[in-house]
Formats: structure tokens, sequence, C-alpha cells
């Protein structure tokens, strides 16, 4: 099996959303695992109605949901204003405070609880727009160092929150995305205990293509390991390894 | 510099992003002739419409584009995929997080002569695939899927790059086009860098961008010899072989 690098952090997280019943539960786990003070899902544009309703979970005191609700500061705040419009997760130090209602804002927020350190992630599926925010409360050279140990995770994470929204909003999975014919081979192989070396051997590929098949192949089945991916593919048979994969 | 471009910035560069469109239309419509959508003197197409990030190359004052590029995640609508699927439908379907599709990378040859007379436009090119390499770096993207015509991949090599061809379509311009998949990692940028005798970071910076009236940047300084240095009063001429015109300089904040 191809060697992953695969963080206990990771794993737990994957399990304990998978095993939350709902998605407030899930930003709980996930936000004790990583030690954050506060999660936030927000799915933009859902089921389309007259009124466009976003979709949003969150751990922030109730006393600032009521009063971020009433003062109708979606329209100011820059967390979503931007972060429904990025492609590239961020940090909130990165976001320029262009008016004085945004700097209060940002005072408000301060006050009632909000702490000051955020990276917000931008999740892009094929027809929505979604962004999961953890805010924290430690200091700015601990959160840079947070954020340059679990960027990769927390951004598979996102994944798997997004997921579990959608699961949650429409009461059913997404349909898992055609594997193209490379990734399946790669699946094949793997499956059948190669590592990427061995697999680029035998299909001829580099190394990081391989690895590229397998990562995207692993995405397209909601999987954070190869072992799960390879596991489902199977059950859904779309592999053989033990017989045949037509491939 | 260079300056990554999202969204919400689109309204602090409306001239880089105009003459982008205008370059676009040089190049993929006039030049390569491919058949992609014109509008007056833009090239423009509906994933123009889906908050792209623009990758830019420019000058210090970012008035004159030098180059750029167009990048979209891929799991989101792209437009690989969809130009691919009627020929290879399995050639550009690579769904990540981590895997990013640039499409319409471009330079202007007339620009770059006017300003840097002693670059080259293959040596313009090739820079610009390093720059890219490092912000993608950067943003955690480890592969690049991207649109080429075939005389291109020798061009590739020469610059240190390593693409694995994932297919090809014709009828789409005068050549076929390729989609081929690009590793984005540390081994590839010294690589790159090396070949191309580059020795400083180009972009040197991450995804925060100074306002361009105020350009601050802190120096960072990746020789090994100046490391014990603490400060540096102004580091100008970001390092490029000799002969080349400074690509881009740098400012104590």
């Amino acid at each position: 099996m191809t060697t992953e690098f695969h963080s206990k952090t990771l794993l737990a997280a994957s399990v304990r959303i998978s095993e939350a019943t709902e998605l407030t539960d899930a930003l709980i786990a996930l936000q004790k695992i990583y030690d954050i003070d506060f999660t936030t899902y927000h799915l933009a544009h859902t089921i389309s109605d007259i009124v466009d309703t976003p979709f949003v979970r969150t751990t922030y005191q109730d006393a600032w949901v009521a009063r971020y609700l009433l003062r109708g500061y979606v329209r100011v705040d820059p967390v979503i204003q931007e972060g429904l419009v990025r492609q590239l997760p961020f940090d909130w130090r990165e976001i320029a405070v262009k008016d004085s209602a945004v700097r209060a804002f940002m005072l408000d927020a301060r006050k009632h609880g909000v702490a000051q350190n955020g990276f917000s992630i931008p999740i892009i599926d094929k027809s929505r727009r979604a962004l999961l925010t953890l805010n924290s409360g430690v200091d700015g050279p601990a959160w840079t160092r947070r954020i340059t140990r679990y960027r990769s995770e927390w951004i598979e994470v996102a994944q798997l929150i997004h997921r579990k929204a959608v699961l949650q909003l429409y009461g059913t999975r997404d349909p898992i995305l055609l594997l193209s014919q490379r990734e399946l081979e790669c699946l094949h192989w793997a499956a059948l205990g190669n590592d990427a070396t061995g697999i680029s051997t035998i299909l001829n590929l580099s190394q990081h293509t391989v690895k590229t098949y397998l990562k995207s192949a692993r995405y397209k089945l909601g999987c954070i390991t190869l072992a799960a991916a390879t596991t489902k593919a199977r059950h859904l048979r779309l592999i053989h390894p033990y017989g045949n994969t037509p491939i | 510099m260079y300056l990554l471009i999202q969204a919400h910035q689109y309204d602090r560069y409306p001239d880089l992003l105009d003459q982008s469109f205008r370059l676009r239309k040089r190049i993929f419509a006039d030049q390569l002739g491919w058949s992609v959508s014109v509008v007056g003197d833009y090239e423009r197409d509906i994933y123009d419409d889906l908050n792209p990030a623009y990758f830019m190359w420019c000058d210090d004052d970012a008035l004159t584009l030098y180059g750029c590029v167009r990048l979209m995640p891929t799991t989101g609508p792209t437009l690989l995929y969809d130009v691919f699927r009627s020929t290879f439908p399995n050639a550009c379907d690579l769904v990540a997080p981590s895997i990013w599709e640039g499409t319409r990378m471009c330079i202007d040859d007339v620009a770059i002569s006017h300003d840097m007379p002693d670059l080259k436009p293959e040596r313009a090119f090739c820079l610009l695939l390093v720059a890219l390499c490092e912000v993608a770096m950067t943003n955690g993207i480890d592969t690049l899927v991207s649109n080429y015509e075939p005389h291109m991949r020798r061009l590739y090599r020469r610059a240190g790059a390593e693409l694995e061809e994932l297919g090809r379509a014709d009828g789409y311009g005068r050549l076929p086009v390729c989609c081929g998949a690009f590793e984005v990692s540390a081994r590839i940028l010294s690589k790159m860098r090396a070949a191309l005798h580059v020795t400083q970071p180009l972009s040197g910076y991450r995804q925060s961008i100074p306002e361009p009236s105020t350009p601050t940047r802190v120096a960072r300084l990746p020789f090994v010899d100046h490391r014990h240095q603490l400060y540096l009063e102004s580091v100008k001429v970001v390092g490029t072989a000799k002969g080349d015109k400074p690509l881009s300089q740098w400012k104590q904040g």
C-alpha cells in the first residue's frame, strides 16, 4: 500500500465527523481535536428559491449569532464577503479593512467573544460554494505555526464537513464523480499492495502522476486514506483487484 | 512584480485585468488561432465569470502587464475538463483541492521588449513559470493541470519543469492542444531555478498583496551568505541571469 502520512488528528477528525449526527456536533468535535475556539460552516446559494437562503452552522456564542443576524452583519463581514469569492484558503490577517463599517464590525465581533485570529477555507464543488472558518484566540506567531502545520489537513477536513452538510441538507450524497481509467488502474494496483513507485513502473508513469491520480480518486470517493478509497472502490465494484479490473 | 489577484481584489486592478483580456485575445485568438470566445478586443469566457484567481506579472506600479495565467481549483467547474471531454473523456479529469488548473498562460512580448529589452520571450515565459510554481507552492497546490501546444513541451523541459501529457485535442487551433499535469514541489522549483540560473524567489510573498499605491514588502533573504544579516536597507534587483533587467524590486516596508 502506498505509504501516506496521515496524522492522528486528521484520522480522528474524519471518524468524528462521520459519526456526528448533526453538523454542529461535527464542528464541535473538530474544534476539540485541533484546539480551535469557534468553527463556522457557511454554504452559499442553497436550494434555489425566491429567497437565496444560505445554510450556516456555527459554534459562536448565541448572543453573537443573534446580534450578527439582527444587525445584518453578513453584508459587512469581510470574511464572508471575501470568502465566498476567493478561491484559496486565507488567514484573516490578509483581510484589508476597507472602511469604518468593517472596522466597527470587527471591533464589535471582538467585544462579543469572536477570537482574534482566523483561517477560512473556500470550498468549491461542481455546483456550490461554501466556506469553513476556524477561529482561534492564540497569538499571531502561534497561529502562523498552526496554519503551517495543519493547513493541508484542514483543507481535507473542510471537504469532509462540506460532504456532511450536503448530506444533511439534501438528505442524499452527491453522486460520486466518474473515475477515469487511469485513476481506476492506479487504485487497482494500489489494492494489490503496490506503492506509488511500483505503480509508476507498472503503468510507465511518473511517481508524481501516480500520486496525483490516486489523490484525485481518493477525493472523488470522499476518502481521506488510500486504504479507505480502495476498499470503497471494491465495494462499489469499480475495481476487481483479484478478478480482472476491466480497464 | 507578481500579483495573485482573486475576485475580492478585481476592483483594485481594473487596468491589469483589462490588459490581460486584451493580451489573451492577441495571443490565443490572433496568433495561435484557437477557437476561443472573443468579444471586441477581449478574449473572455464563462470561466472568467466564476471568480478565478489571476496570477499576473507586471511592473512595480501595477500599470503594465507582462504576463498572466488564470487559476481555478479542479474541484469546481474547469475549462480543460469541458474542452477535452469530447475528445479525451478521461484526460483532464483530475479532481482534488490541491490540484489546480492553469489556463491562458501567456506573456506580452511587446511590453517585455519595451521595458526589458535584454529579456528574451522564451526566458520571460520560463520565469513566469518559475514564479507560478512559487506561488502555487505557497498556496498548497501540488499539481497544475494546463494546456499547451506540442512544441511548448520542449521549452518546459528546458526550463526544468516536469509534466505528464494526459491527452491531446485536435481542431481547437491550428496545432493540436495538449493537456498535461505539472508537478509542483520544492524539487521541481530548485530544478527550474537551476536551469534558468535564478537564485532568489521571484514572487517572494504570500497571497496578501500590498495596495498598489504603497507597495510594502519586507525583504526576505534567501541567500545563505546573508542569513546573519538582520536587515538590508533596500534590496533591488531580484536574481536573474546576467543581462536580464530586474524583474521586480524589493522595497522595505
